[in-house]
């Protein structure tokens, strides 16, 4: 039984590591534009289908050289999603650009089925096997994404605090008229924000792929998680949205333990929403105060 | 001039009218519900085997000497989209339909085929299906009841399962395999544990814990495609390494590709359609289908199925010798050992027009057919 707990335990905080690397791009969108994008899975899927679909299998490139070139093909794409969408919007109703970025998911979706087909696809061998810790499994895939969750983490982190440009992105978050009366170049900023958070959305989609193949959902379940993830760390918190995933990923797989297994999505969902009754700022979230 | 105006005037409605009534009085229109958004994506494979097959129709002098023509709409994989699908072929005259192809969506729109008086040849294999009182029902694939069952007797029979583990989806589908496995299991006094997994679920550590911690020694798998590369790997993954049975989904080309060799080899599956099936009417109806559509395009269940399903409706058309629906149903119900590519089909008194299965294995990842299992 310790055995199957800590299993649990284990594969649920590799999970939860998916979640905050979901919470962390989602974040940094939200801070920057003051949007939530809803076409995030599709980009999570977008940059899965560049790196198998174009790079793997029609180009031919090597794993290394294939995550460069769907690196840079979705840097590219989001400084255009970024000047055509984002920007544009940013001043319109929420509402405008919440339906705006949900249409742009859509667009992406049946573009990436009209130009790779319906099938799904996957890489063989990539990231594939497990690696034990005593009795204990944990898929090699999940390592990598631990790893590169924490990459980001560190190069977020000294971009931000160490960098002019990413010192320039926490002026924006913070407060984007008193950015520009100082002299800062908003629009580029955002511009450089986005293209952060879709080279990250693009990491994750290659990461997932030995976990769940390429296909069109394959985002669907990790999005939903990712702001859950982003809302329980504390929305606006980086490492909140890493330590927001690790939460509702245990919590999703002892509750599902527990309970019929079918309910282990209701359980990480009535956990959100328990956390936004009782403690709405999240777990590193600061308390908000309105003068 | 007013008089010779609207003279004129009625003349060119008449002639920009008269081509359009002239080609709906040339055809006959089926009507096509395929997954073409959404996932799991077997609608395109449905839309070009049925294409085929009216091609093929059409060929050979079409149906009560009039061309056939698909009205292929997009269900998606819900509900809803499938009720609008369904309306609107309705509207547009169709005297037939085929697919969908899942339980889930046959559910949901078969009220509408039965007010209409239009038959329905789908696809989905949940019992439930078979439970409806709806005479425009006619199942073009063998039910889960003798799936599942065929699944669970051969884990029981030839491989010894004492207490058996059910991994299946939560929708209609997995729930019918399960709900079927089960009887069998209870009624042959074999321990069993069911769980369960939503289709869209990223993670299946919790069930398959679940199973081990039951002492299974043997699992039986009910779930769409989508769900394998993950249940597959975990499995492998955490050690639940025991002989393995699953619904079709396994034989399906799309599926094998996801997969690894060491996650599925050995594991059994029943299916309706092997394109290694040495048959010569399965060979050559993938031979006829790699020409039209390049030998890069895979060959699969959805495309052998619905292909048939088209030749026994236009058959039945023929047979009726009109296009009166109830005249239609009339006829599918006298179909006779119709030959089709997943089995020969006759209807039942529920509308059950396939009544075998095969039985195949897994090996490097390629189905290779065992047995053909008759009702």
């Amino acid at each position: 039984m310790v055995r199957i707990v800590l299993q649990l335990v284990i594969s649920g905080i590799a999970m939860g590591f998916v979640y905050g690397l979901v919470g962390i791009e989602y974040t940094l969108i939200w801070n920057s534009t003051g949007l939530l994008n809803f076409s995030h899975e599709r980009i999570i899927m977008l940059g899965a289908y560049v790196f198998v679909g174009s790079m793997i299998t029609k180009i031919g490139m090597g794993v290394i050289p294939g995550i460069a070139g769907a690196l840079l093909f979705i840097a590219l794409f989001a400084v255009l999603v970024a000047l055509v969408i984002f920007i544009p919007l940013r001043n319109m109703s929420r509402m405008c650009a919440i339906m705006a970025t949900v249409m742009l998911g859509n667009i992406i979706n049946e573009g990436v089925r009209l130009y790779y087909g319906p099938e799904a696809m996957t890489v063989k061998g990539f990231l594939n096997g497990i690696v034990r810790i005593g009795s204990l499994v944990v898929a090699k895939a999940y390592v990598a994404i631990i790893i590169a969750a924490f990459v980001i983490l560190g190069l977020l982190t000294f971009f931000m605090k160490k960098t002019k440009t990413g010192k320039a992105m926490r002026c924006v978050s913070s407060n984007k008229t008193a950015s520009a009366l100082m002299g800062i170049d908003v629009q580029q900023n955002m511009v450089i924000t986005i293209m952060i958070s879709f080279l990250i959305c693009c990491v994750i989609g290659v990461m997932v792929i030995p976990l769940y193949s390429v296909n069109q959902s394959m985002a669907s379940m990790i999005s939903l998680k990712g702001f859950a993830a982003g809302v329980i760390g504390g929305f606006g918190s980086l490492p909140g949205a890493i330590v927001g995933g690790l939460i509702v990923g245990v919590i999703e797989n002892i509750g599902g333990m527990i309970f019929p297994s079918t309910f282990k999505d209701v359980v990480a969902f009535v956990f959100l929403i328990l956390m936004l009754l009782l403690r709405p700022s999240g777990v590193m979230g600061k308390k908000s105060v309105t003068k | 001039m007013k008089k010779w105006l609207s003279l004129l005037l009625a003349a060119l409605m008449i002639l920009s009218l008269s081509p359009a009534a002239l080609a709906e009085d040339d055809t006959v229109k089926i009507g096509l519900m395929a997954t073409l958004t959404g996932y799991p994506l077997n609608g395109e494979h449905m839309v070009k085997g049925c294409q085929m097959a009216a091609d093929e129709i059409n060929a050979a002098g079409g149906v009560l000497g009039k061309a056939l023509v698909l009205d292929v709409q997009d269900c998606s994989n819900t509900t809803d989209i499938g009720i609008n699908a369904m309306n609107l072929m309705i509207s547009n005259g169709v005297v037939g339909v085929v697919g969908p192809h899942y339980s889930t969506q046959c559910l949901a729109v078969e009220p509408l085929i039965g007010a209409a008086h239009v038959p329905m040849l789908f696809g989905g294999t949940s019992p439930k299906l078979a439970e409806i009182d709806n005479p425009y029902l006619f199942r073009i694939r063998a039910s889960d009841t003798m799936q599942a069952a065929a699944a669970a007797k051969y884990l029981v029979e030839q491989q010894g399962a004492k207490n058996v583990a059910i991994l299946h989806g939560s929708d209609d589908f997995g729930t019918g395999g399960m709900q079927v496995a089960a009887k069998y299991f209870e009624a042959n006094g074999v321990a069993f544990t069911a769980q369960s997994f939503n289709n869209d679920d990223t993670d299946v550590t919790t069930q398959i814990l679940k199973c081990i911690s039951a002492g299974c020694d043997s699992v039986l798998i009910w779930a769409t495609e989508a769900a394998y590369p993950i249940v597959a790997r975990q499995m492998y993954e955490l050690g639940l390494i025991v002989p393995t049975i699953t619904n079709p989904s396994l034989a399906v080309d799309s599926c094998l590709a996801q997969l690894e060799t060491e996650w599925v080899d050995g594991w059994y599956c029943v299916t309706d359609f092997l394109t290694s099936n040495t048959q010569e009417k399965v060979q050559n109806f993938i031979a006829r289908y790699t020409e039209k559509y390049g030998a890069d395009e895979s060959v699969d269940l959805h495309c052998a199925a619905y292909y048939s399903a088209v030749c026994v409706l236009a058959d039945a058309i023929n047979r009726a010798g009109s296009t009166d629906t109830e005249a239609i149903r009339e006829a599918l119900m006298a179909t006779d050992n119709f030959e089709g590519m997943v089995g020969n089909m006759q209807p039942n008194e529920k509308g059950e027009m396939i009544h075998e299965i095969i039985l195949a294995q897994c090996k490097d990842l390629k189905v290779s057919y065992i047995d053909t299992i008759a009702e």
